[in-house]
């Protein structure tokens, strides 16, 4: 592919949901192997982005490119196309998200096996790779009501990893978890970030946003700008309340 | 008036009513089969964008809903004669018809099941590249019954019960049959066939209520399964 080509580059986007318009042209470009945080104050459209780039909420104006493939306004896009693009892009959500009826190893295969039509085995072993690393080995066979929010959140992530990706999209996966749980998923986003897949990050953890991005959008009244971790700290009214001082 | 009671003919008659109630049940089990592949069908209809599409099936279902099903086999019974040329058999016909009627209440059901399932459980098997197709198989359909299982057993129950309406057209299931054995010659006493029919009817209705309430507990139907832990 063109190297020109490979990258999530959004044109002045707008997205309105129930008539207010939560990105008023928000332009972001994301190229392979880099990693950047967003933040900012809660409803401030961090998850509206990160729907948008995948196609789950329709943007209104402008482009969204992911790689060759565009999401234009008003949902014109063709399903194919969108499906391309989920593909390559994942998103990780912020609730735990699981099917109730499936297994844990179920919903972490369904990518691999029903998506990508990969052998079993194959998957099996794939994912075994990113099971151990988030220490999960104890709950993949169980359902999600047997399991801690930080279980079906590792769960969640190795389900979105399974689908090859070479963007992976988190939407403040690292909520109301506790420190074994981020841990290791910070450990899990670094190996992937080291096979060339490039991270879009949503959250309100500065330390563990960190730990992961290199760079920080600060996205505020529906417009985005770049910013550093240690100006939004130090004194900048937009800081989020959350963004927890440094330690 | 004192009635004495004689259950020595209810033996001697029981293989004949339960060769009715044999076919009965089959009447039941096709029915099930085909109203619930027609239920899908329906619901898969419901959600067409096409204004014209959605709007004739809810009709249909609405007006199949509506007749009583008595009415509707008499009427298909000898209407289709009349409009094919053809005869049907009994079992044919009723068969027709209780699956249009299985078929239209319990799409309603289905309806409801498919309306309950959360928005995220859409949004998360989109993410990973299902297509409108695969999302339709892979999750709406199974979430959709296991959703539903539980309204769409006491319909199954109910379905059993409503093959009995069509010994108005001559199906030969149980009630048919205990007609006709009080009808002939040797005289079989009312009161006894028709208890023993009913009590037939509750002690199989109450083993199958208790296998669908084990079905619908299992991981394979249940919701929210739990893993089985020694």
């Amino acid at each position: 592919m063109n190297q020109l080509l490979s990258m999530i580059n959004l044109e002045n986007v707008r997205v309105s949901v129930g008539g207010r318009e939560v990105l008023a042209g928000v332009s972001l470009r994301v190229e392979p192997g880099q990693s950047v945080a967003v933040v900012g104050p809660s409803g401030c459209g961090k998850t509206t982005l990160l729907r948008c780039i995948v196609g789950l909420t329709p943007i209104s104006f402008g482009v969204v490119h992911v790689d060759e493939l565009k999401i234009l306004p008003h949902g014109i896009t063709t399903e194919a196309d969108l499906r391309a693009i989920r593909r390559r892009a994942s998103l990780v959500f912020q609730r735990p998200a699981l099917l109730p009826f499936r297994t844990a190893m179920e919903s972490i295969l369904e990518p691999a096996i029903v998506i990508a039509h990969i052998p079993r085995g194959q998957a099996i072993r794939e994912a075994s790779e990113y099971i151990s690393l988030l220490r999960i080995e104890e709950c993949v066979g169980r359902f999600p009501g047997e399991m801690s929010g930080g279980q079906q959140q590792r769960c969640a992530l190795v389900r979105a990893l399974m689908a090859h990706s070479r963007y992976l999209l988190c939407d403040e996966i690292t909520s109301n978890l506790d420190e074994e749980s981020v841990m290791r998923i910070i450990q899990c986003l670094r190996m992937v970030r080291s096979r060339g897949v490039a991270l879009i990050i949503a959250s309100h953890q500065r330390q563990f946003l960190q730990e992961v991005t290199d760079r920080c959008m600060l996205l505020d009244g529906g417009i985005i700008s770049e910013e550093t971790f240690s100006k939004l700290v130090a004194g900048n009214t937009t800081v989020p309340d959350r963004l927890p001082a440094a330690s | 008036m004192t009635y004495s009671w004689d259950f020595s003919q209810v033996i001697q008659y029981f293989p004949a009513i339960l060769r009715g109630f044999a076919i009965a049940a089959l009447v039941t089990k096709l029915s099930g089969i085909f109203g619930i592949v027609l239920a899908v069908g329906i619901v898969v209809l419901l959600q067409s964008p096409n204004t014209l599409i959605r709007g004739a099936t809810h009709a249909i279902a609405t007006f199949v809903r509506a007749v009583p099903l008595l009415i509707s086999l008499v009427f298909v019974f000898y209407f289709l004669p009349v409009a094919t040329g053809l005869r049907f058999s009994p079992f044919w016909v009723a068969v027709f018809v209780l699956s249009m009627n299985f078929a239209a209440f319990a799409s309603d059901i289905l309806r409801g099941g498919l309306r309950a399932i959360p928005a995220h459980h859409v949004d998360i098997s989109l993410a990973i590249g299902h297509s409108r197709a695969s999302l339709l198989r892979h999750v709406l359909i199974p979430e959709t019954f296991r959703r539903s299982f539980a309204a769409v057993s006491n319909l199954i129950i109910n379905q059993l019960k409503a093959v009995s309406v069509a010994s108005v057209i001559g199906l030969p299931e149980t009630l048919r049959t205990a007609d006709l054995l009080i009808a002939s010659q040797s005289g079989a006493n009312p009161l006894e066939l028709y208890l023993s029919v009913a009590l037939l009817y509750a002690i199989v209705v109450l083993f199958l209520s208790i296998v669908l309430r084990r079905c619908e507990q299992s991981q394979w139907i249940a919701l929210e399964p739990v893993t089985k832990h020694d």
